[in-house]
Order: structure tokens, then C-alpha cells, then sequence
């Protein structure tokens, strides 16, 4: 396993997790135990909960219809109260932006919570190259990262993996006695990361929500691995992508309701911390210096596309993952890069391109069950279809311009595509010829039917027939069988 | 390299306006209330934090948290204890109480920084934090007071500005917190409206914290496990102005 972007080899990817026996186990446990959990925080709230997903989704959509001003709003606000903010266009200049900080203030390691912002960027690589050593301390992140491996899950990155697993892991780089017990392994992994967290001289998180009206992050967490990573160090950097604003605090009562329940079913998570500003005196606790680090990386282009503006309004709380028949089956890994499931599919295309993820929009048989668990009532399977389109627009742009195909593959990738759409063509008129009259609809049936016997219910188009039953034709058609029966009466 | 101006113009250009406009606020959500009488926003509230494996007592003296406390002390060595500077501790004169059976009490960043050298002081309390850090280590019981609880849910809110509570209740493998149950509201939403009015008014405080139960992870397997990172325990004591 390495970390080289693999959206490009999906169908390989899924087959192989496809004949992944352990994976497959782990998957139906994870995502049942997931769903369930889900399902039964959901029903405490009651028939409130609709009404706090069109809240949360109402103000997502005016957040976003005016974000120039609430992020105005919200960095006037961080450094007003002695923050930093840096605004950085892409993973480049964010990360160059930590490093040089690092650098300049002489730190050396740096201690990190959860973030996907941070997985996005690679910040992890950046640091090590600029000498600095960054450890994760979300649990099954440290587990990913002493396995060399990427998440593959948004909330629960090792369910890939067996205790078996994290055992020989331990053993083998923390070097203590092999034991398969949770509890013995979970204390094993507290003590070696409390002696990280207390030589740490930077702390590093993303932010799960920024309000506007305060200049206040909150961070979302069961562990506590947060609050040690911003409290201990005397440095907080906090990475948010620029959609992460929202107005107000009482905006919090709807989000904090919505978060956990959709995420682990839990009614709150174990801590929930609001940060705002650096410590006023030496005698104060909390960080320093606190820098905010605001990326775009692609995302004022989501904001630009009206038809996938609302896969900036995503919380990150993996529900439409767990709820998935292909996220079921495949897992994360599958997905090829840090966002796996139906939102993945969403966001992997426009953020690497949409030729490197060009199979993910298809891979979904749109369902619509992630639309019906999304507590922001993201419309996946809409952006999937759009995806779709602006895909194969684009595969279309591509042959007509032929910047860098030879001449000749270019055209035959004209004649290929100018065959397949003059034979759509002939095919849909003769479907509305067929069904002009019922004389025309009858022998036509007649016809299937016979054809159908021929090639034993398979017909002969490979890659659509292979996978999917024909449903057998009656012998006879109804209009056959009701006018016999109407003979025999008479 | 981007900057304010740059990205914020971006964004307007992506939103198809050449101006920042401040919009109207989105009119202001009120859900259902809840009616409660105070009794039945405290057995909720119990209820609740026993669901998130917290311990929770009711309590009616200062004499009371000293009993709780001495059953959590271990009986045949000299405690560290970690004690918040919380107005409502300092006045059940627990820190006495605790010094005299011979615990150890470990004073707050505002004592401990009296009593270390200009040296440690200086340089922006960069080493008076280190040296913090290594005593906090050492205490085995943390005890704060929270500003208020949320009866749905069973957590507890602590405010930086009220006391020092980030490591405290954080660090040592115990968390004891008292907390006043006239300070129990109904939702997250009369907190956030509450601590909105109370504190983020003027001047916000650095931290504010919930804490719903021990600290937990789910991470391998998805076996839930307690004491992760923070406290294995929590013991909530509920009161009602304790003298």
C-alpha cells in the first residue's frame, strides 16, 4: 500500500476488495453496526429531525450564497482576537505556508488531530520533508499511520482492519509484547502518545465548523486527542477549507444535533470544543499563537458550478458511506483516494480532475439512499448525473480538439463516436416508430419473444447483459391471452 | 500566492457579483420549547450521562463531595490532585480538606506561577507551561465545576473565563465535576442562547468545552473503549447551592 492517488485504477481497485474475504466481513459489520446506530439517534429526535436538516441545509445554502462575507467576517474576527489567518489557493502554499512555520519557530514535532483537509493536502509528506515528524493521535489514525495506508472510512479510518491486525502492528513498530486485547493495545497506543503530545511544539487540526459572528472553531471528538492537541502545544495551526464558515453560533444548535447522530448514532459527542483566539495572559491556558490556515484548492470552481455548489455544504459525517450498496461492497480503499462512498464520488472528480476520476460518478446505481441519510440533504445522485454528463462532454472536447492524440486515433475516435450516435439515433426512431400503433407493438413483441428464446434470455451485448438477468418474456403476451379468453366465453 | 483580496474576489466572481454585500440574517430558529419542571430537567440529565457511562451523584453538603472524593482516593499512597480555581471549590474549601489528608494538591498555572523563578516566568510562559505539564501529569484526580449542564443530552459545559479547566479536566485519569442543577437547561439550543447572552457578548472566552461522558474511541474493530486520550472516569456531582 502507498499513498499515490489510484482513482485512475478503480475497476481493478473494487475487484480486487470484491474477493477480500476479511474486508468484506469488516465492511457488513461496520456498516450495519453504522446504520443502526444512525437509525436510532435519528428516531430520538423525532419528527424534528426534518425539520433540523431543511434548518441545516438553509443555512449552508445562504452561507455559501454569501461567503465573501461571512469568511471576511470570520478572519477579521480570528485576528482581531490575536490570530493568523493564511490564505492559501492550493495544497502547495498551505503546506509550504507550515513548514516555513516550523521551520522559523524550530519545532520538530508536531502533534495532529483527525482532519481530512490535512489528508487532502498530504501535509503529513510536506512536514517530513521540511525535517519536521508529525504524528496522528486519533486513534485508528495513528494505526493508518504506522501501517503506511490511507483511511478508509471518514469517522472510522482502520475499520479495515482486525485487532489481529493492529496487534502485529504494535508489535512490530512500537516494539512491546504482542497482545490482541482493545483495552491493553488502546492504553499501549495513550502512553506513547501522551509523550508525544508533551514534546510537541505545534499542534495541528482541521476545524469542523468557524463562525463568523465570533471568530470561534469548533472541533467535533470522542477521544480527547484534540483538546491535548490544542491545550498542550504552544502552537495551534487549524487547516479549514473555505466552505467550513457559518454565521452564527445559534446556527451550532442545529449542526451539533445533526453531526454526531449522523456520524457514530451518539446523541453528543464525548467533547466538543469552541476556540476562539490565543491566551491574553502566561498565566492563561491554550495555545500562543494560533494560525488559520483558509484553502481553496479547488473549491471557489465548486461554488462557480451551480449544478455542484452544494458539494461544498458536506459535514463529513460518513452517513451516506454507511448507507451505500457500493460503499457496502467495495470499502475505501476501492475509491482510490481520501474520500471514498457516494460524497467521494462527488468530490474526488472536481477536486483531482475530472479525467483522473472519470469511473467514480458511474460507479452508484443512484439509489438515492445517501440523499435520504444526508443531514445536510446534499443531492448526491443529481451531482453524480451532472458528473456523468460533464465527463463525457468532456471525453467528446477532448477527441474534437486531439491536442495530443496522433492523427489517426483521433479519428477514429470521431468515426467511433459519430457511429455510436447515428446508431442512438436509428435506435430511437425505430423504438417510436414500434410504438406509434399496436399492431406495429404486437409484432415487435412477437419478435422479442422468439429472439429472446434464441439466444436462451442472454442477449448478446456483453458488457450490459453480463451482469444483469433478463427477465424471462411469457410465451404469450396479455393482449394474446386476454382475446383467447374472450374467444372462449363467447 | 493568494491572499484576502484575491480569494474573496474569486469567490465573487464564482457568485457572479463584483461586491461584498452584507446579507439580511436568516430569521432566527426557535424549536419547539421544552416544558419541564426543574426536577424533571435533572433526572434527565442523570439519566443521560448514565447512558454515556458517566457517574453521577446528588449531593446536599460540602461534606458530601468530601466523602465522594475520599472514596476515590487511593488508600495507601499520597494522591496528586489537580483543582480547578472554580469560585464554587474554592468556597467548599476542598483544597484544605485535601491538604490535610496528606494529599498532594497541584495549585493552578496562576499559583504555580507565583512560585516559580523570573527565569520560568519569562519568554511568554513558554517554560512555566513545560514545567506545568510535567506536574500535571502526575496528579491522578482532576476536579473542575461546570457553568452548566443540557439535560437532552447529558453534558457538561465549562467555561474558560469562570476557571482554569482545559487540563484539568482533560490530563488526570479522573474527572470529578460539580456542577449546580439550577444550571441544567433544557436543550443545546437554550445553551447556545444562553452562553451566547452570558459570555460572547462582550469578549469571548478562549474555550468553552462540552464534555458528554469519559473520553471514548471505537477505533479498532469498533469496540467502544474508555480513557483514550482523556479521563476513563467521569463522576458528575449535581448540587443545589451547596454551603
Amino acid at each position: 500500500m502507498n499513498h499515490e492517488i489510484q482513482t485512475e485504477t478503480f475497476v481493478e481497485n473494487y475487484r480486487r476488495a470484491l474477493v477480500n474475504a476479511q474486508l468484506q466481513r469488516a465492511l457488513s459489520n461496520a456498516t450495519a453496526k453504522f446504520t443502526i446506530g444512525r437509525r436510532l439517534a435519528v428516531m430520538s429526535v423525532g419528527e424534528d429531525w426534518e425539520i433540523l436538516r431543511a434548518r441545516a441545509r438553509e443555512i449552508k445554502e445562504h452561507a455559501g450564497n454569501n461567503l465573501d462575507y461571512y469568511l471576511d467576517q470570520f478572519t477579521t474576527n480570528v485576528e482581531r482576537l490575536g490570530g493568523r489567518v493564511f490564505w492559501a489557493r492550493d495544497s502547495a502554499e498551505a503546506n509550504n505556508y507550515i513548514a516555513s512555520l516550523a521551520r522559523e519557530r524550530g519545532a520538530t514535532l508536531a502533534v495532529k488531530s483527525k482532519s481530512m483537509m490535512t489528508e487532502e493536502i498530504e501535509l503529513n509528506r510536506a512536514l517530513a520533508r521540511a525535517g519536521v515528524e508529525a504524528v496522528e493521535t486519533d486513534l485508528g489514525e495513528y494505526i493508518i499511520q504506522l501501517a503506511d495506508e490511507r483511511p478508509s472510512h471518514i469517522i472510522a479510518p482502520a475499520i479495515h482492519k482486525t485487532r489481529g491486525d493492529v496487534a502485529d502492528l504494535f508489535t512490530e513498530k512500537l516494539n512491546f509484547e504482542r497482545t490482541e486485547e482493545i483495552e491493553r493495545m488502546t492504553a499501549l497506543a495513550r502512553r506513547v502518545l501522551r509523550e508525544r503530545f508533551a514534546r510537541a511544539d505545534m499542534g495541528v487540526t482541521g476545524a469542523n465548523f468557524a463562525i463568523a459572528e465570533t471568530g470561534t472553531i469548533v472541533l467535533v471528538e470522542n477521544e480527547g486527542n484534540i483538546r491535548m492537541t490544542t491545550s498542550l502545544p504552544r502552537m495551534h495551526v487549524a487547516l479549514m477549507g473555505i466552505e467550513k464558515v457559518i454565521p452564527r453560533l445559534e446556527d451550532l444548535a442545529v449542526f451539533l444535533r445533526l453531526l454526531p447522530r449522523s456520524a457514530s448514532g451518539q446523541q453528543m459527542s464525548a467533547y466538543v470544543s469552541f476556540l476562539t483566539g490565543v491566551k491574553r495572559a502566561a498565566t492563561e491556558e491554550g495555545p500562543d499563537e494560533l494560525h488559520v490556515v483558509i484553502l481553496d484548492n479547488g473549491r471557489v470552481d465548486m461554488l462557480a458550478n451551480e449544478h455542484l455548489r452544494e458539494s461544498l455544504y458536506c459535514i463529513r459525517c460518513g452517513a451516506c458511506l454507511n448507507v451505500c450498496p457500493v460503499y457496502q461492497k467495495i470499502g475505501g480503499h476501492a475509491y482510490g483516494w481520501i474520500y471514498p462512498g457516494p460524497i467521494g464520488s462527488v468530490l474526488t472528480p472536481q477536486l483531482l480532475g475530472r479525467e483522473r476520476a472519470a469511473n467514480l460518478p458511474f460507479a452508484s446505481s443512484l439509489c438515492g439512499a445517501c440523499r435520504e441519510a444526508c443531514p445536510v440533504k446534499i443531492n448526491i445522485p443529481d451531482m453524480l448525473l451532472r458528473l456523468r454528463y460533464e465527463i463525457k462532454e468532456g471525453d467528446e472536447a477532448d477527441s474534437q480538439r486531439h491536442n495530443d492524440k496522433p492523427i489517426e486515433r483521433w479519428l477514429f475516435a470521431k468515426i467511433k463516436n459519430r457511429f455510436a450516435k447515428s446508431a442512438e439515433r436509428a435506435a430511437f426512431k425505430l423504438w417510436a416508430a414500434t410504438m406509434k400503433t399496436p399492431a406495429r407493438f404486437e409484432r415487435a413483441a412477437r419478435l422479442a419473444r422468439l429472439a429472446a428464446q434464441a439466444f436462451d434470455n442472454r442477449l448478446p451485448f456483453a458488457r450490459w447483459t453480463a451482469t444483469r438477468d433478463l427477465p424471462p418474456l411469457a410465451a404469450r403476451s396479455f393482449r394474446e391471452e386476454w382475446a383467447s379468453r374472450e374467444n372462449k366465453k363467447s | 500566492m493568494a491572499d484576502k483580496q484575491e480569494t474573496l474576489a474569486r469567490i465573487r466572481a464564482a457568485l457572479g457579483r463584483d461586491k461584498t454585500i452584507a446579507p439580511k440574517p436568516l430569521a432566527s430558529f426557535t424549536p419547539r420549547a421544552v416544558n419541564a419542571t426543574d426536577e424533571e430537567l435533572t433526572s434527565r440529565f442523570c439519566l443521560e450521562l448514565e447512558r454515556v457511562s458517566a457517574r453521577v451523584t446528588r449531593i446536599s453538603s460540602a461534606d458530601e463531595i468530601k466523602n465522594y472524593l475520599k472514596s476515590l482516593l487511593p488508600k495507601d499512597a499520597p494522591a496528586t490532585v489537580a483543582v480547578s480555581d472554580s469560585r464554587a471549590l474554592i468556597d467548599a474549601g476542598l483544597r484544605e480538606w485535601l491538604a490535610e489528608r496528606g494529599a498532594n494538591i497541584l495549585p493552578t498555572l496562576k499559583e504555580f506561577a507565583s512560585s516559580q523563578s523570573p527565569r520560568v516566568n519569562g519568554n511568554n510562559g513558554a517554560e512555566l507551561m513545560e514545567s506545568y505539564k510535567r506536574e500535571l501529569v502526575q496528579a491522578s484526580i482532576g476536579v473542575t465545576s461546570a457553568d452548566y449542564g443540557i439535560a437532552d443530552t447529558g453534558t457538561l459545559v465549562l467555561v474558560s473565563g469562570s476557571e482554569q479547566h482545559r487540563l484539568i479536566s482533560l490530563v488526570p485519569p479522573v474527572h470529578v465535576c460539580l456542577l449546580d442543577s439550577k444550571r441544567i437547561v433544557a436543550t443545546l439550543h437554550d445553551l447556545i442562547t444562553r452562553a451566547r447572552a452570558e459570555h460572547y457578548s462582550n469578549r469571548a472566552p478562549q474555550a468553552m468545552t462540552f464534555i458528554t461522558g469519559p473520553s471514548r474511541t471505537a477505533d479498532i474493530e469498533l469496540t467502544l473503549t474508555l480513557g483514550v486520550h482523556g479521563p476513563r472516569e467521569l463522576h458528575v456531582l449535581l448540587h443545589s447551592h451547596v454551603q
